[in-house]
């Protein structure tokens, strides 16, 4: 009995945390897919996610503040963010793959180190609005963890629902097809970059702000979380978010039921040398049809 | 009249630049405190990770995150031999040399298998594997506190010298770095060097010429990851310490940042870069530490935008530039002398 | 005295690439004569580009063989292709740009010999440079040989490339739309220079030029979403009703 709801434990948090995985890796997907750029300040947006969320509930007002409006303004201010420094830094340079990697690294330090400077190096601890839990078993499970996971999937449900049924969505499925043919049809690429920059930085923010209760937030929060959202992005195919969500999925359980075994540093090696397995037996993605 | 106009009488004047600054190198000690002695061992070491990286980024083309990981086994390759079975300095420089090899071979097997951008994930997921492996397994690496061990003494046939005191310790270091150096640059200048150029340059097109590309690209990859193992070894003895922390694949980007900095493809630039840019760090940590790394990441984001070919990338567009305009009013000069 | 399969040079049988649902290639037969001047021609996406990927292993064929001097080559990589004989061109011009013309041409001539000695000068391969040099200059650009292929006119980009093919020193060459991009009188120098090429070699020619085609093949093989339309000398194609009506009309 015991094992058994201890399994059970982990596979469900093995299945929130794999669609927090997954929508950190929605903003990066998209970003990837229309931009072509590896996106190195995607860790650092959803840190600053994270932190803006506190700072608008507990930073201004002190306990009294609404986590619900920071839980809007963050994604917000994060996604603000990224559309000026889609703007102002990355449009210069586009085409140019590498140097992207370079100048998001580049802000990447920017921001950890602003917020270092800001808030310090101790982690802050962020009071989940939303407290209780139910009994799993012998265990009890906070409502909030379900609550994440149900945010996660509306917004994967609506991102997929804006891609492919309004107007806007088809010119960013058509930027992400043909860039040329795209431009020749008299589509603002630009414009549809920008957008996707500022909605992958919301997302990422989103993210974070939504995770912050539930993780350790601090400056260097998004260092690790990049790689795993690299490696879901990539495994689950670039521009893939049906991808995304399934690679994110199998990273979450084998993380987690790792985890069951072995200590969770542990549990994250073996997680990200499993999914990154997949990548040699299916280059093109989880989900690609060609090898 | 077949040559190659890319080795032009240029290269000469380039290897007397080099044995200048070689011979700078050698006698600036002296004009140094013992703090500058120690800062300038720091550039060498850090500035031959740069140039590990640049000869396969900059000559092959390949965007390695994973640099961390043969640093890393560089530093526990000589520390761990010489903390347990108390070996020599040769046998425990040997070793660190033989794992970073093996590593370097492993990780480039894996990841110059996957094409684009994907190459440059799989080796950032090799870092961060590494990097957590070795905070989890604290018994053997010490984690992030690290491991401190007694630099074994210096034995040259019959002379023993210790490598505690500085100067010693600087002509060792500037031997390895110098002697890296030169090895890459001959390497780079040969007919494998010159299909790791092509494979930069059109990889589709190596193919279809005759060239294994995958083949040469994990050359690349196990050459230019042992020189960045080289670089952990002597950082390693540099410090008389180890710690996970070197693992981590943010540093391999820093390495990515003094190449570019300096010039990518240069060879010397990326030194040159690790010097000026751990220059500055020295004068901005005094204030607050993080306020380097700000200043880092905007200096990045400006050498993107408007040096893209770094600093001596653009020296030697300028110098190229000014010659062939020179040339120019040579030509014209002459033709109006004629009658 | 050649006996009949010994002047085949390359024989294809029932070749076919898929995409996902798609046949690219479905089912291709062909055989090319030794010293031959093959067209492949069709309307676009007729599978004329993919045909060449194929043969020449940038594509590992779905169904089918592929021998070359009745050895069967099915599925080799390409640097095996090269060295068992097969040069190709590309469509979009595939060099390398930022070494000189002779850089190019010599670093093909050095891709079919051993292993690159990792410690020698460059300049230990002069036989090959000198190599390169004639190769440029049987191309007529031999005074461009020391300029960046960067800074060349696409023309000469375009000769570059079939020069990198010749490095290979190849018995069957596969030209990807030679003429694709260049002016009238370029397209003639070509052409003139292609027969010349063909006088030593087997080439296997795409192209849309029609005038080119016809004064230069031998035979022609017709593609069709595909699969093989027709195949003939050019005056048998040119009365085909079955090819006038898919492609030749069009005007194309």
């Amino acid at each position: 009995m015991e094992i058994l709801s201890r399994i059970l434990l982990h596979s469900l948090d093995g299945f929130v945390f794999g669609w927090l995985y997954a929508l950190i890796a929605f903003g990066l997907s998209l970003i990837f897919g229309i931009l072509l750029i590896i996106n190195v300040a995607h860790g650092a947006l959803y840190m600053l996610g994270a932190v803006f969320g506190w700072f608008f509930v507990q930073g201004i007002t002190g306990d009294a503040g609404n986590f619900w409006l920071g839980l809007i303004l963050a994604p917000l201010a994060v996604g603000a963010l990224a559309v000026v420094t889609e703007m102002a830094i990355l449009r210069p340079i586009e085409n140019q793959p590498v140097m992207t990697i370079l100048s998001t690294f580049g802000l990447m330090l920017i921001f950890e180190n602003l917020v270092l400077g800001w808030v310090g190096g101790q982690a802050i601890s962020v009071k989940a609005a939303i407290t209780g839990g139910f009994t799993l078993l012998t265990y009890q499970y906070p409502y909030y963890r379900i609550f994440v996971m149900a945010i996660s999937i509306s917004i994967a449900i609506g991102l997929w629902a804006f891609l492919q049924k309004t107007k806007y969505g088809l010119r960013v499925r058509a930027v992400r097809q043909n860039k040329d043919l795209a431009l020749a049809d008299g589509i603002p690429v630009r414009r549809v970059n920008t957008f996707a920059f500022g909605l992958g930085g919301a997302l990422a923010g989103l993210s974070g702000a939504l995770a912050a209760p539930i993780v350790s937030v601090s400056y260097q929060m998004g260092l690790n979380i990049l790689i795993v959202a690299f490696i879901v992005v990539i495994v689950g195919g670039l521009g893939d978010l049906l991808g995304a969500v399934v690679a994110g999925l199998i990273f979450g359980e084998v993380e987690s039921l790792s985890a069951l075994i072995v200590n969770p540093t542990w549990a994250r090696v073996i997680a990200l040398l499993f999914v990154t397995a997949f990548l040699f037996f299916r280059p093109n993605g989880l989900l690609s049809r060609t090898r | 009249m077949a040559q190659s106009t890319l080795r032009s009488p240029n290269s000469v004047r380039a290897a007397l630049f080099l044995l200048l600054v070689l011979a700078v190198l050698a006698v600036l000690p002296f004009g140094l405190g013992g703090f500058g002695v120690e800062f300038l061992m720091e550039i060498l070491i850090w500035g031959l990770l740069a140039l590990s990286f640049d000869f396969l980024y900059g000559y092959t083309g390949l965007l390695s995150l994973g640099h961390s990981v043969f640093f890393g086994v560089g530093i526990y390759g000589v520390t761990l031999p010489i903390l347990h079975w108390q070996v020599g300095l040769w046998p425990a420089m040997g070793i660190g040399l033989l794992v970073s090899a093996i590593s370097a071979v492993i990780v480039g097997y894996f990841s110059v298998k996957i094409r684009g951008h994907g190459f440059i994930i799989v080796t950032v997921v090799f870092a961060t594997v590494m990097t957590l492996i070795a905070f989890a397994w604290r018994s053997v690496t010490g984690g992030d506190d690290g491991l401190t061990f007694t630099r074994p003494v210096l034995t040259l046939g019959p002379l023993a010298l210790d490598l505690v005191h500085p100067l010693t310790r600087y002509y060792f270091t500037l031997f390895f770095v110098a002697l890296s150096f030169f090895l890459c640059r001959r390497i780079l200048r040969s007919p494998l060097g010159r299909v790791f150029e092509l494979i930069r340059e059109n990889e589709t097109r190596a193919r279809f010429v005759g060239y294994n590309a995958d083949r040469y690209k994990l050359i690349s990859f196990s050459i230019s990851g042992i020189f960045a193992g080289v670089s952990g070894i002597l950082y390693a003895l540099f410090l008389g310490f180890a710690s996970a922390d070197f693992f981590q694949w943010t540093i391999s980007a820093e390495a990515v940042v003094w190449t570019l900095f300096g010039g990518a493809g240069t060879l010397f630039g990326p030194m040159l870069g690790a010097g000026i840019l751990l220059y500055l760090k020295e004068l901005l940590s005094s204030q607050w530490a993080f306020t380097y790394l700000i200043f880092l990441g905007a200096i990045i984001i400006v050498v993107v935008m408007f040096a893209p070919r770094g600093l001596v990338g653009t020296a030697k567009e300028i110098f190229t530039h000014l010659r062939e305009r020179r040339h120019k009013e040579e030509g014209r000069a002459s033709t109006v002398a004629k009658p | 005295m050649q006996s009949p399969e010994d002047a085949i040079l390359l024989r294809v049988e029932g070749l076919a690439k898929h995409f996902g649902g798609l046949a690219a290639v479905d089912g291709i037969d062909i055989e090319v004569r030794r010293s031959e001047l093959r067209a492949i021609i069709g309307p676009n996406g007729a599978g004329k580009t993919t045909f060449f990927n194929l043969v020449s292993g940038g594509l590992t064929p779905t169904a089918g063989k592929i021998y070359f001097n009745g050895e069967d080559i099915t599925a080799f990589p390409p640097d095996r292709i090269v060295k068992k004989g097969i040069g190709r061109t590309f469509q979009v011009t595939s060099i390398f740009p930022n070494l000189t013309a002779l850089d190019n041409v010599q670093s093909a001539i050095q891709g079919r010999k051993g292993p690159p000695h990792p410690f020698r000068s460059l300049h230990s391969l002069r036989d090959t440079w000198e190599q390169a040099q004639e190769t440029l200059e049987l191309l007529g650009i031999g005074g461009r040989a020391n300029v960046l292929v960067s800074e060349l006119s696409h023309g000469e980009q375009k000769l570059v490339d079939i020069g990198i093919a010749l490095g290979s020193d190849p018995e069957m060459l596969l030209l990807d739309e030679p003429t694709a991009g260049l002016d009238a009188a370029s397209t003639h120098a070509m052409t003139d220079k292609i027969q010349r090429l063909a006088e030593t070699r087997t080439i296997m020619i795409v192209e849309h030029d029609m005038k080119v085609i016809m004064t230069l093949a031998e035979r022609i093989s017709v593609l069709h979403h595909g699969k093989m339309l027709a195949e003939g000398t050019p005056d048998e194609i040119q009365a085909d009703a079955e090819v006038r009506r898919v492609y030749l009309t069009r005007g194309v």
